[in-house]
């Protein structure tokens, strides 16, 4: 009954009651939503980072990560690249020749890292193919075609179809020029990245730096699915010990940062919300013991134990809280299945947003664990909000307490 | 039999600061079955000494025995158990949890006091029958008049079975009308059920209807008249 007797006190000043439990609904609604804008720009970050710039598993040469010279290139032949492949979780692997270079317009010039690639291959580790604003990705049959970026367009001020110079160190040692055509644009969320890699065939750049035919320095690996990153990467790292093994979250450090720290971060902004509410919620329950220390006073006189007025006072709490956490996880939840559906767009910060590498768009997303363990926090909030104002009631002398007027 | 034994009562209240004498050496017992009530002018003491005797107030010096306890020698905790299973209680004002039906408001003390579901729900309804409420039972104390809160009080106060009732100034805030059904309830139950009533008021006819009369003044009880009932 003591249960019961919490339950409808709450209903007793519906105002109030309903001041509280709005402003919980609210906290949690800002707290959870903001939470899942933030985990669904991340999200979308890490897949791009996947699926555009990183793949899931890079192999190099031991040396290339550190000093980018051409000489560091993987083993020859084609033995490692359809080993990988026959590993259990790989969808698809490409091989790159990766190079320092300086591309240059009739107006201008500027450092890039000029990646020659197999088309055919590279089109199932990346989805850069589907991010052409213009042009095509190396078309067959045109004569040293070169994708580029949009951002880089911009800055050389060129077009499709026009001729930019790439000059590299060949293998010799000697400064050595290619001239290149422009066959398609790219844009992707991210415009540094967009602004420095330029993709050209293999046997191009191969032959211009004059490498042997079938040469590379790295190969990207495809998985078909992310979760099966940590177990491939130690599957080739036992085959290959000698060669330079490396995940996208270690590849791009920050993006491993994010996956690691998010959750802190998410758990860190609930906190500093429901402490706000805490304080909120004290004081209203301190106005109740007030409000009612005649009552209090004469349960306590009939025989009621300070355990079950603590009880009374401490569920009369969580009730009042968790009303609210349930308002605001439902509101939560079914403002993030409409964004989640539709994307929230924030059309006017695009650039900035771009500049870091985010999409202007989101689509907040939160793991249902989380509403469980906010569920759990909003609870022990309550009863932490609820020991002063319960010991206040205790501290209550039931004569006393009656003779007030 | 005695079933409350008072011995040199006294009760000081601020001895730091003023002190106020509001108990100056009081002697009395109550039989069971008695029907008592406690009179005197404002700031005699009455409230005192009932909350004294209700075990919700310490003496300064002095004892008060129910049926062989000491209640000064009992805990904190055993007190209020004591308080639970031993005393009911009728206060002026706020007697009854106010989001509980008045059936549920006198269940609620049997609960406290863990009886079984069967029992409570009988005694209950047994319990409101006999204070006139029978058709009432599921009306919330808002929904109720000032008297039929307070026999609903009387009820819960029987409810746990005491050894005796202690009600301060029980119908204070009733008219004349109400007063009388309150008091007519009391003394059936106390006649029917021979629970023994100790009650304070200020009220002349209240006073008449008791079979006992106490007489305080200044902290001391000047008459104590026993009389057959009229
Ligand atoms: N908590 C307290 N602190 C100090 N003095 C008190 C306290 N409670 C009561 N008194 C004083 O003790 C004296 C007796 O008060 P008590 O309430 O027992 O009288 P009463 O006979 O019940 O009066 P009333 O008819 O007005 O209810 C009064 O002088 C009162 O002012
Ligand atoms: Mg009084």
């Amino acid at each position: 009954m003591i249960t019961s007797v919490s339950w409808r006190n709450i209903w007793r000043n519906r105002l109030r009651s309903i001041v509280v439990i709005m402003a919980v609904t609210l906290g949690l609604f800002a707290g959870i939503f903001s939470s899942g804008v933030m985990q669904g720009m991340i999200d979308r970050r890490i897949y791009t980072g996947i699926n555009t710039e990183l793949s899931h598993i890079q192999v190099h040469h031991p040396e290339y990560p550190e000093n980018n010279e051409p000489r560091f290139l993987l083993p020859p032949g084609d033995g490692i690249g359809s080993r990988i492949m026959a590993l259990d979780g790989v969808e698809a692997v490409s091989s790159r020749t990766r190079l320092l270079a300086m591309a240059s317009s009739a107006e201008t010039g500027t450092g890039v890292m000029v990646l020659g690639v197999d088309p055919a291959h590279e089109c199932q580790v990346s989805d850069l193919h589907t991010r052409l604003i213009e042009g095509e990705f190396l078309k067959v049959g045109s004569r040293h075609p070169v994708v580029i970026g949009k951002k880089l367009a911009d800055k050389l001020d060129i077009h499709l179809r026009s001729r930019i110079v790439i000059t590299l160190q060949s293998a010799d040692g000697h400064i050595t020029a290619g001239a290149f055509r422009v066959s398609g644009i790219f844009k992707t969320s991210n415009t540094a990245w967009d602004e420095t890699n330029v993709f050209v065939r293999q046997d191009d750049i191969n032959a211009l730096a004059l490498l042997p035919a079938g040469a590379s320095h790295e190969l990207a690996v495809r998985l078909t699915d992310n979760d099966q990153t940590v177990r491939v990467l130690e599957r080739m790292q036992g085959l290959y010990p000698e060669l330079e093994i490396r995940p996208w979250f270690e590849l791009n450090k920050e993006l491993g940062l994010l996956t690691e720290y998010m959750d802190y971060y998410l758990y860190a902004f609930m906190i500093i919300i429901l402490l706000a509410l805490a304080f909120g919620i004290v004081n209203t329950m301190l106005m109740v013991v007030l409000e009612r220390v005649k009552e209090l006073g004469m349960l306590m006189a009939i025989g009621m134990t300070r355990t079950r007025v603590f009880l009374m006072i401490m569920l009369e709490t969580l009730f009042l809280s968790l009303t609210g956490a349930v308002a605001g996880a439902g509101l939560s939840a079914a403002v993030m299945a409409y964004f989640f559906k539709n994307g929230l767009h924030f059309q006017e910060f695009t650039e900035g947003f771009e500049a870091y590498g985010y999409e202007a768009v989101a689509y907040p997303y939160v793991n249902p664990d989380y509403y469980l363990v906010l569920a759990a926090l909003v609870a022990l909030t309550a009863i932490l909000a609820s020991v002063y104002p319960a010991i206040k009631a205790l501290r209550l002398n039931p004569a006393e307490a009656l003779r007030t007027e | 039999m005695n079933v409350i034994e008072i011995q040199g009562l006294e009760k000081v209240y601020n001895e730091t600061v003023v002190p106020v004498h509001a108990i100056r050496g009081i002697d009395l017992s109550f039989e069971a079955g008695e029907f008592a009530a406690i009179v005197g002018p404002s700031g005699s003491g009455k409230t005192t000494l009932l909350n004294i005797m209700g075990g919700l107030d310490q003496p300064s010096s002095g004892r008060v025995m129910i049926d062989q306890t000491e209640l000064g020698r009992l805990s904190p905790r055993q007190l209020i158990r004591f308080r639970l299973d031993h005393i009911g209680f009728v206060f002026q004002s706020y007697n009854l949890i106010p989001v509980l039906t008045a059936r549920e408001n006198v269940e609620f003390i049997m609960q406290l006091q863990g009886r079984p579901k069967q029992e409570r729900e009988c005694r209950t309804l047994e319990l409101l029958e006999a204070v006139g409420l029978g058709e009432r039972t599921d009306s919330r104390p808002s929904r109720l008049s000032g008297g039929q809160q307070q026999r609903v009080a009387v009820a819960r106060a029987l409810a746990s079975r005491p050894r005796f009732v202690l009600a301060d100034e029980p119908t204070a805030n009733l008219d004349s009308v109400s007063t009388h059904t309150l008091l007519d309830i009391m003394e059936k139950l106390n006649l029917e059920e021979q629970m023994t009533f100790i009650f304070s008021t200020h009220d002349v006819r209240v006073m008449n209807k008791a079979r006992r009369v106490i007489t305080m003044e200044d902290g001391k009880v000047i008459s104590d008249v026993k009389r057959s009932a009229d």
